[in-house]
């Protein structure tokens, strides 16, 4: 599979600070790759770079195999743009914006009647078409600013942080219309600190910590990468000191927490023993009102690599 | 796209209500308010004058034609001649309101004991008499009552502000319509002014560093001196708009009589004024970083030239054309003003000339600054 972007080596400052160090990653024609990282770890500004608007100190940024430039026209024709921020005018209508904005790359009318018409349908804004952006909830906003970002029909889109602030209805709604546009065959570069989005909508992962990427892969093989296995959580009806104690001992538990009642053991990478679990908690007659086993999460890579959670600096 | 983005700047422009508000029916509101208050108040005092009989009065023959004609002419300045002695015994008794003193270079040096409408008057007349003096000597041989016209065109300006007689006069008739004023005059400078709000506006919109709007544009395909320029077209469009709109008020349902032929002029005017207002804009625009802090400023610097441009006492207006020049010269109410001004009562095409001069070098100049930092193609910090 061709590279749509290819970074080599970036490094951005602002004054003392780092906002990009060394960073290189490669996204493939027609896939969603998800650039996850908790705030302020360089998710906006690598975007940013790779669409040349803002400077850099060293490294390359490579779109369609063409070193990426301000005035790299041919290039930009073909992105479309999702800001974090809802990027629409006010006082123009959900129809008025977006034909705006699809005209900046749209020259013939008809066509782009069209592309709008069809934006609208897309992202389910049709009953709301000569609204203004004001009268919009937080979800059907979210979707209008989405669909400006997408209505000419971009080969490739960068949408950073499209969910912040949307409920789970309309970010199911949300993800689901950004798979659709992907099997459309539009590659998505798509950037959160919401683990849950990237594992179920993005093909490959990067892990961007300090600007610096940690970690790249499927979430399989992220998850691959770490030493934690599963992360079993018990409820206990009345814990006491001797099962805790024997739980801590079993062989392949690396981490045991304890907080009210509820014991969260985590297990070694490859193991998985519910089974040992439960026979330690007979043994000690000790009634349970829950037990589950979790298989590790892209917080738990994210933990064990920088030794932080995701959300610690939400 | 050129005219794509145009067409959507120019509406959503014109869907903001507060920038409609402060370029155009504040203007409009703030002139039938001075109509209303100020054109309505009626005076029939006249206003007493007078020259000294001094080397200078005797030397010219000048000062004597201005009181015959000015004296004969429906005006409420009367004027005589006094010496030095008597001038002062008069102006203590209050039979005069003030005397003038010539010299040989044409100077009047002004005398009074108090101030107020009589004395700014006076003084107005003596201004227009030393800013005039070549001029209205040939005039007053070859069309002494267009002399007078101009002479009392200053007096009746003050008159017109502060007090009127209703009546129009014979020779002057432009000069005695009761609505027109520096005043009013000045309030196109005003609304200008305030319209480079809409700069400040477009300069938002198109700068990645302040809104997330900017962002998507600048990432688009386009060239962006041609961004540039169809942005500076839609607040231009937006400027001259308000403007022939106030315009067309101050004609219509004000009463203002222009000639024809000077219709053109007046175009040529508040173009000039709406582009210096929208490279001061853009200037604002592209220099302070929060747009709101901009529009306040704008607000601020509007009405302060505004009101250093005569909008509320024309008196300031003398002040600073005297005291301060250069603060005149870069005024751009003042320059609109004193051009809309000095078309009007005077004619005089060299002053225009001038007043445009400066419009457009101001324009060129802030505009050239606000285009070289607007067209930069990356930013190092969003």
């Amino acid at each position: 599979m061709a590279n749509v972007i290819e970074v080599d080596g970036v490094v951005k400052r602002y004054g003392e600070l780092v906002a990009l160090d060394q960073l290189s990653l490669e996204v493939r024609a027609g896939e969603i790759y998800g650039l996850l990282g908790p705030n302020g770890s360089g998710k906006s500004t690598a975007i940013y770079c790779m669409l040349a608007l803002l400077t850099h100190e060293r490294g390359e940024v490579r779109v369609f195999g063409q070193t990426m430039r301000p005035d790299s026209y041919d290039s930009k024709r073909r992105i479309g743009v999702v800001m974090q921020d809802v990027a629409v005018f006010g006082p123009l209508t959900v129809e008025e914006n977006i034909d705006f904005f699809c005209g900046l790359y749209i020259r013939d009318r008809a066509e782009r009647k069209r592309l709008v018409a069809d934006a609208i349908d897309f992202t389910g804004l049709g009953d709301f078409r000569k609204f203004l952006p004001a009268k919009l909830s937080g979800g059907l906003l979210r979707r209008l600013n989405i669909a400006c970002g997408i209505a000419h029909r971009p080969d490739l889109v960068f949408l950073d942080e499209p969910t912040v602030a949307v409920d789970p209805q309309s970010r199911n709604n949300i993800l689901e219309g950004l798979q659709e546009l992907n099997r459309q065959g539009t590659t998505i570069v798509y950037t959160t600190h919401y683990m849950e989005e990237v594992e179920q909508i993005c093909d490959r992962i990067g892990i961007l910590d300090h600007g610096q990427l940690i970690a790249e892969g499927t979430s399989d093989e992220l998850k691959g990468m770490i030493a934690s296995g599963d992360t079993i959580t018990v409820e206990l009806q009345d814990p006491n000191a001797a099962v805790i104690q024997a739980l801590r001992e079993l062989d392949f538990v690396s981490q045991l927490e304890l907080s009210e009642g509820r014991i969260e053991i985590q297990t070694r990478r490859g193991e998985r023993r519910l089974d040992s679990v439960l026979a330690t908690l007979a043994a000690h007659d000790t009634a349970y009102s829950s037990i589950y086993a979790q298989k590790p999460t892209l917080n738990t890579v994210f933990l064990e690599i920088t030794g932080r959670a995701l959300r610690d600096h939400d | 796209m050129f005219w794509h983005f145009y067409r959507y700047r120019l509406l959503t422009n014109l869907k903001q209500p507060q920038l409609v508000f402060w370029a155009l029916i504040f203007p409009l509101l703030l002139a039938v308010v001075f109509q209303l208050t100020i054109g309505g108040i009626q005076t029939d005092k006249p206003i007493h004058g007078a020259f000294v009989e001094n080397e200078a009065f005797s030397e010219s023959s000048v000062y004597r034609d201005i009181i015959t004609d000015v004296n004969a002419a429906d005006t409420p300045l009367k004027l005589k001649q006094l010496s030095i002695e008597e001038a002062r015994q008069a102006l203590f008794k209050n039979e005069l309101d003030g005397y003038f003193v010539a010299d040989k270079g044409g100077k009047l040096e002004l005398h009074v004991v108090r101030s107020g409408l009589e004395q700014n008057v006076l003084r107005s007349f003596g201004t227009a008499i030393e800013q005039r003096w070549a001029q209205i000597e040939d005039l007053l041989t070859a069309n002494p009552g267009r002399a007078v016209q101009w002479l009392t065109a200053a007096s009746q300006d003050e008159l017109a502000a502060n007090s009127t007689n209703g009546e129009d006069s014979e020779t002057a008739e432009r000069v005695s319509s009761n609505s027109v004023s520096v005043y009013f005059f000045s309030l196109f400078g005003m609304g200008a002014l305030f319209g480079a709000s809409f700069a400040i506006h477009e300069v938002e919109a198109l700068e990645a560093n302040k809104t997330p709007e900017g962002q998507r544009i600048r990432v688009a395909p386009l060239h962006h001196l041609r961004l540039i320029g169809s942005s500076f077209l839609v607040v231009l469009t937006l400027l001259l708009f308000c403007q022939l709109v106030q315009l067309a008020f101050i004609i219509w349902i004000q009463k203002l009589v222009i000639p024809l032929a000077l219709v053109p002029w007046y175009l040529v005017i508040t173009l000039a004024g709406t582009f210096a207002s929208a490279a001061i804009g853009a200037v604002l625009g592209v220099f302070i970083r929060k747009p709101d802090l901009a529009f306040g400023i704008n607000v601020g610097l509007s009405l302060t030239m505004s009101f250093l441009a005569g909008m509320m006492h024309d008196g300031i207006r003398y002040i600073i054309n005297t005291r301060l020049p250069w603060l005149s010269l870069i005024n751009p109410a003042e320059q609109m003003t004193d051009a809309l001004y000095s078309l009007y009562y005077y004619e005089d095409l060299g002053r225009v000339g001038r007043n445009l001069l400066v419009l457009v070098a101001m324009g060129l100049v802030l505009g050239s600054i606000a285009v070289l930092k607007l067209r930069r193609q990356r930013y190092v910090h969003l």
